[in-house]
């Protein structure tokens, strides 16, 4: 039984890995996306591509104008996949990821690559920094303090920090305190003195809606991560906006809402606030936040490991359709 | 001189006490129903050469401090003698676990003292455990269970508590605290084939499934009166494959029932040797060789539930466990037409389902004992993870692991932590669907976990590989690590804070769980447990090290009291399931369990309830009472230390 699910997924990956590098159409499932700078830049294993921001278009599912692409030619190991990604001005880090290693695909790694997106959206200066202390996917990070803070990944339970210097390059990674489990695929927010993430020790384990928090100053780095409350059964990514913490939990397609308990850690019962415009268990669907809004793009149609029926074309969610 | 003077005290103490002891507990059964007539075998020795008398107070235990004397009498041995006594009880009414005490008592002192373990119950399921009796002789901790029952030191391997030696166990299943036996080397369990005549008592049969070697009916008949005499419990396994010659003899005869591969021959799978395993003069351990059943077919479901139900009325079976999946599996049926294009595909499993509930439903009428499990646990996409078969009024699911902890390409298993989360996922999905209706009814909860080989290391293979595992790294690791003591006591770990019922392990660091869960079962799997939703938030756990527990808060009402169980893991000092693990894990100390929830400690009562060590003389669970103190507002309650597991029992009186 075991062999013919890694078939099935090793079927699957081969499918919408070669589908997946068409990005012009939104095809695929997790891949990367983010606002910066007046474009809304995407990864997909071999390309980066950019494009004008327009939440108008994008709304109506218009292909948006001034598209730009970077194709991957000077790190042909990597694919710009199953990775965490952070952005500070107009500069932009990828951080672990899958990639080829000894002729065997889709290895977890520990390359952070960098790069800059100008005005006009052309992605620049595109090169490899100081990378993680371990290899990788699957994880996740934030820019706190003039550092980048990357959580877990796939067998993995680090957290771990390292300064931003000069030209996106990266100083030592250091180690704090461990999460609790192993965890990738999910959300990782610094919120009101804390960093809270949610996730699965595993991207298949999709049943895990645990969330826990760590406080931190710019002082110094909490000893405990903190069980605090989360949605039952999600799964998703965390925004904080308007003093708020956001559950966008791509298995009930519901965006969830709480604040923060008065002791400055747990987190109030969450209540929904709206919809998530993808339907429920779109598999692999990504959410990026934008200027009035959240982008909420790709991921499979029809459930993964159901009958397939196609990939989500990608939607705008402004900030006023949430409770 | 204060030491000489301990010294001398403790020799002159030692003289006083040095004869009259007890060497063992021996309850006759594992598992009793309530109000039978029981039998407690005391054996007690005087290990010094002048006469002693004393008096022999015998308990029964149930809860955390009730008790009755059940008998006293007094008892003199010569110099160097051994004497047991049969003592005979009625269990009562008290249901889940209970403990014989027995207590030599002089001159109104404890002079010495050893319990034993077992259930009260009617509803046999509840309690199941399905820990094979892997303690063997000959090795360390074989030979410390032998000193603690008083036996002599068994220097020949596999010849004592061993799974194949049944019969020969002098503690029965108190070696590993089975319940539940689903033995497939001995269930002769091809599809739709149970019992032939034509087989004398002594033929060797080739038995189907995984593990299984030839057998004979008189094997069979008499690994059914031991586990009979001892109160074990026996599930008919069942899997959906024809195989060995009762297998492929009903395939001849109905060709129509064997799935066909493209060429529209059988579709056999491994190893590829039908005609041998036909051989009936010959037969031999195959592996997975075997043809699938086409469920498809008219008929074939009935004819597998009326051989299998048949064979439970024959041989006294409790229950069935259906292995593998009763549904329309990939392949061709005899027309060539694949399996998947059938249109009504998705009815026909739905029927299939139906049919065997309403029969498991229908052969409970009259046998109320009935009990079937399966393996599978409801997902969240689908909500039975493809198998169908869970229902009736007494089911439960089994949560198969088997090897995949110790293999490393598999993260989510090998690494604990995840392994952890995934067993408490399983565990909240199977407690969502108790408390769910839907099409399949499922009523119990039970979460039979393990399956097959997790280390021991010995057993995995048998007597014959152990002369290569003495070659290998591994059985040095296996005798330095106290039998792999530190990976088998975080799964028993992970195990009990499921509340799983342990199925198929192997290793004597699961007894002290088993034992733990036999005496306590009510703490784990009595019906009115219910998960503590959000129990970060009315309890928090300081220590220096960190430990596992929000997923493991249980609650309890009763009328007169709320019980909640908070299941402590000392999280490991490796990360990975591994052979390689030789150290144990270090203690965790200074553990403070913390909460606001209480408003008046005086109603407030606490226990740690944790598992034997890997060293030490006492083979029994460690229970201390703990005082609750109050600190600021909050009620504190400080652990003793644990290296791997405690079970926090807090008593609130209403």
């Amino acid at each position: 039984m075991k062999l013919s699910l890694v078939v099935v997924l090793c079927t699957f990956q081969i499918i919408f890995s070669a589908s997946a590098i068409d990005i012009h159409n939104w095809g695929g499932y997790h891949i990367m996306g983010f606002y910066i700078d007046d474009s809304f830049v995407v990864m997909n294993v071999k390309e980066i591509a950019s494009w004008k921001y327009q939440s108008d278009n994008l709304t109506q599912g218009i292909k948006p104008q001034n598209f730009k692409t970077w194709k991957n030619e000077e790190f042909p190991e990597y694919e710009f996949k199953w990775s965490a990604s952070v952005i500070q001005d107009n500069r932009f880090w990828v951080l672990s990821g899958e990639g080829t290693i000894d002729n065997k695909k889709w290895q977890p790694m520990d390359t952070v690559i960098t790069g800059t997106v100008d005005k006009d959206g052309t992605i620049a200066n595109v090169k490899k920094v100081r990378p993680l202390p371990f290899k990788t996917k699957v994880g996740r990070a934030l820019i706190y303090d003039n550092k980048i803070w990357f959580l877990g990944g796939q067998g993995h339970d680090e957290l771990i920090a390292a300064d931003i210097l000069a030209d996106g390059e990266l100083g030592e990674w250091k180690k704090y305190k461990s999460y609790p489990t192993n965890v990738a695929a999910g959300g990782f927010v610094y919120y009101k003195g804390c960093f809270y993430a949610n996730g699965a020790p595993n991207f298949n384990m999709r049943r895990s809606s645990k969330m826990y928090a760590l406080k931190i100053n710019k002082k110094e780095v909490g000893k405990k991560w903190k069980r605090v409350d989360s949605p039952k059964d999600a799964l998703g990514y965390l925004f904080v906006h308007n003093d708020a913490l956001y559950y966008f939990d791509g298995l009930s397609g519901n965006i969830y809402k709480t604040t923060q308990e008065d002791d400055g850690i747990q987190l109030k019962d969450w209540q929904i606030a709206g919809k998530m415009p993808s339907p429920p268990n779109t598999y692999g669907v990504e959410v990026a936040q934008v200027p009035d809004g959240w982008f909420i793009y790709g991921g499979v149609l029809g459930n993964f490991g159901g009958k397939f029926s196609g990939f989500f074309k990608g939607a705008f969610l402004p900030f006023s359709d949430l409770k | 001189m204060k030491q000489l003077i301990g010294f001398l005290i403790l020799i002159s103490v030692m003289n006083v006490f040095a004869g009259l002891e007890v060497v063992r507990v021996l309850p006759n059964k594992i598992n009793y129903k309530l109000n039978e007539d029981a039998v407690i075998s005391v054996t007690v020795a005087n290990r010094g050469d002048a006469k002693e008398n004393a008096e022999l107070v015998v308990l029964d235990k149930w809860d955390l401090d009730q008790e009755k004397v059940i008998s006293k009498m007094s008892v003199e041995l010569e110099g160097q003698s051994e004497k047991t006594f049969s003592i005979p009880w009625n269990t009562g009414s008290v249901r889940y676990g209970h403990e014989s005490r027995a207590i030599l008592m002089k001159d109104s002192k404890e002079i010495s003292a050893k319990s034993e373990f077992f259930n009260v119950i009617n509803e046999w399921w509840r309690v199941n455990i399905g820990v094979w009796p892997s303690v063997i002789g000959g090795t360390e901790q074989g030979d410390r269970l032998c000193k603690w029952y008083g036996l002599k030191p068994y220097k020949t391997p596999f010849d004592r508590f061993y799974y194949k030696s049944w019969g020969n166990s002098p503690i029965g299943p108190f070696a590993s605290y089975f319940s539940n036996w689903t033995p497939w080397n001995m269930s002769f369990s091809t599809f739709g084939g149970f019992y032939d005549p034509s087989y004398k008592d002594d033929e060797m049969w080739w038995a189907t499934a995984e593990g299984a070697e030839p057998r004979t009916y008189n094997d069979f008949k008499k690994e059914t009166a031991f586990a009979k005499k001892w109160g074990v419990h026996r599930t008919k396994y069942l899997a959906p494959n024809f195989t060995g010659y009762v297998g492929f003899e009903l395939l001849r005869k109905h060709p129509q029932w064997g799935c066909k591969d493209t060429k529209g021959d059988f579709n056999y799978h491994e190893p590829l040797d039908p005609l041998g395993l036909n051989d009936r003069e010959k037969p031999y351990f195959a592996g997975w060789s075997h043809v699938d059943v086409d469920l498809s077919q008219p008929g074939v479901m009935k004819f597998g539930i009326d051989t299998v139900l048949d064979s439970v009325k024959r041989y006294g079976f409790n229950g069935v466990y259906f292995d593998g999946f009763y549904k329309i599996m990939p392949g061709y049926n005899h027309e060539g037409q694949y399996s998947y294009n059938i249109p009504n595909r998705e009815t026909i499993n739905k029927k299939l389902s139906k049919y065997a509930v309403q029969r498991f439903n229908e052969f409970r009428k009259t046998n109320p004992d009935f009990y079937h499990w399966a393996n599978g646990w409801p997902d969240i996409r689908k909500r039975f993870g493809g198998l169908s078969l869970f229902s009736s009024t007494a089911s439960g699911a089994l949560w198969e692991s088997g090897m995949m902890p110790l293999n490393p390409a598999i993260d989510y298993m090998n690494n604990i932590s995840s392994f952890k989360e995934s067993a408490a996922n399983i565990r909240n999905a199977i407690s969502d669907s108790f408390r769910t209706p839907h099409e399949f009814d499922i009523k119990t909860d039970i979460l039979h976990m393990g399956y097959t080989q997790f280390p021991d290391g010995l057993w995995t293979v048998g007597p014959k590989a152990v002369a290569s595992f003495r070659k290998g790294l591994r059985w040095q690791n296996f005798e330095k690590s106290h039998q792999f003591w530190a990976i088998n006591s975080h799964m028993a770990a992970i195990m009990a804070s499921v509340c799983a019922h342990p199925y198929a392990m192997q290793g004597a660091a699961y007894r002290p769980f088993t034992q733990i869960m036999t005496r306590y079962s009510d703490f784990y799997w009595n019906e009115d447990i219910r998960i503590l939703k959000k129990a970060f938030k009315k309890f928090d756990v300081d220590a220096l090290r960190d430990i596992w527990w929000e997923d493991s808060v249980y609650i309890k009402e009763t009328s007169g009291y709320t019980d909640y169980y908070i299941h402590l893991q000392n999280k490991p000092d490796v990360k990975s399931f591994s052979f390689a693990t030789i150290k144990e894990t270090m203690l965790a100390k200074g553990v403070e369990l913390c909460t606001r929830i209480f408003k008046d400690t005086k109603k407030v009562q606490a226990w740690a309830i944790q598992p034997y060590g890997s060293t030490g003389d006492v083979l029994e669970p460690l229970v201390s009472k703990i005082k609750p103190e109050i600190v600021e507002d909050e009620t504190v309650f400080s652990i003793p230390d644990f290296r791997y597991y405690t079970l926090v029992v807090i008593r609130e009186k209403k």
